[in-house]
């Protein structure tokens, strides 16, 4: 599925295909999401308490700017404050807000179309000989990687490597290493397969890798 | 005996333990002797710790506050 752009502004994502069986919502779960369809303020500062961080970090990784990602997250929220009471637990509550967080996130991206630095994902694939062996002419990575990693500077560099991929990837890859969701939720937010969220994580993740070899070698 | 394609297309898998014993010590024994894709997993395996140990981002906390504000008006509203 691609994360595509709506006319509306509605969700996005599609909701999964007929025949997945829906996550079973936790009683925890099940009685936050009844307190906060009866309106009860402190659910909704539960809430926010216990996604904010993730949701920040999920629309400040895909939005790519701060002031975007301040905007989805607020306007995460107050989605959720609007809309509980049509969550009809088809998903887990985090995977319902992990949705709109995409989708309020590509409504920003929507509006900053001009600023694509994304780089095709085959560009930066490793090339293979005949026999599938790697073609390598330098070396392949800098011997003090593992410091250079650490420093503010490659730190950067690595921020900037995500920030090139594109969306289909970028989402998929902030969300599993980056926040630590696993490959079933990933899957269920985006309205993907298993199968796909895996496959999109796998080149997402050469991609990276790729970009910072480079940056390496550049910087010798 | 696997090559260095074969190995890539299962570095994931591989990092993330996602498959048979039997494929993995398909793939160790190929890093076993090729330093190219040796160095391959562990760079990858490197910046991944990175990204998930130390990428998150911090929710400024006037962002939190003010989300909480714009919800407590919006409960206040109703």
């Amino acid at each position: 599925m691609d994360l595509g752009f709506g006319e509306t502004g509605s969700l996005l994502i599609e909701q999964p295909e007929a025949g997945m069986r829906p996550p079973r919502m936790p009683s925890a779960e099940g009685r936050l999401v009844a307190r906060l369809r009866q309106a009860d303020h402190a659910a909704f500062e539960e809430v926010v308490e216990q996604y904010e961080a993730k949701v920040y970090g999920l629309a400040r990784g895909l939005t790519r700017n701060d002031e975007d990602a301040q905007d989805a997250v607020q306007e995460t929220f107050l989605s959720v404050f609007k809309n509980v009471k049509s969550f009809k637990g088809d998903s887990s509550l985090s995977t319902w807000i992990y949705r709109i967080t995409v989708n309020a996130a590509l409504m920003k991206m929507r509006r900053r179309r001009h600023d694509d630095r994304t780089v095709p994902i085959d560009e930066a694939m490793p090339t293979f000989d005949e026999d599938g062996h790697r073609v390598a002419t330098l070396p392949d990575w800098h011997p003090r990687a593992d410091e250079m990693l650490l420093n503010k500077e490659m730190g950067g560099h690595l921020r900037r490597a995500i920030a090139e991929l594109e969306v289909d990837y970028r989402s998929v890859l902030i969300m599993r290493d980056q926040e630590g969701l696993s490959n079933e939720e990933v899957a269920a937010t985006l309205g993907l397969t298993v199968a796909a969220v895996k496959s999109r994580l796998h080149r997402a993740r050469i991609f990276v890798r790729e970009r910072i070899k480079l940056y390496m070698l550049q910087g010798r | 005996m696997l090559s260095c394609q074969d190995l890539l297309a299962d570095l994931s898998e591989y990092l993330d333990d996602g498959m048979t014993v039997e494929v993995r010590r398909e793939l160790e024994a190929h890093l076993a002797h090729c330093s190219t894709c040796e160095v391959l997993v562990d760079s990858t395996r490197k910046t991944l710790k990175i990204v998930s140990e130390n990428f998150s981002y911090e929710i400024p906390p006037e962002v939190s506050g003010r989300i909480l504000a714009r919800i407590r008006t919006a409960l206040e509203d109703r």
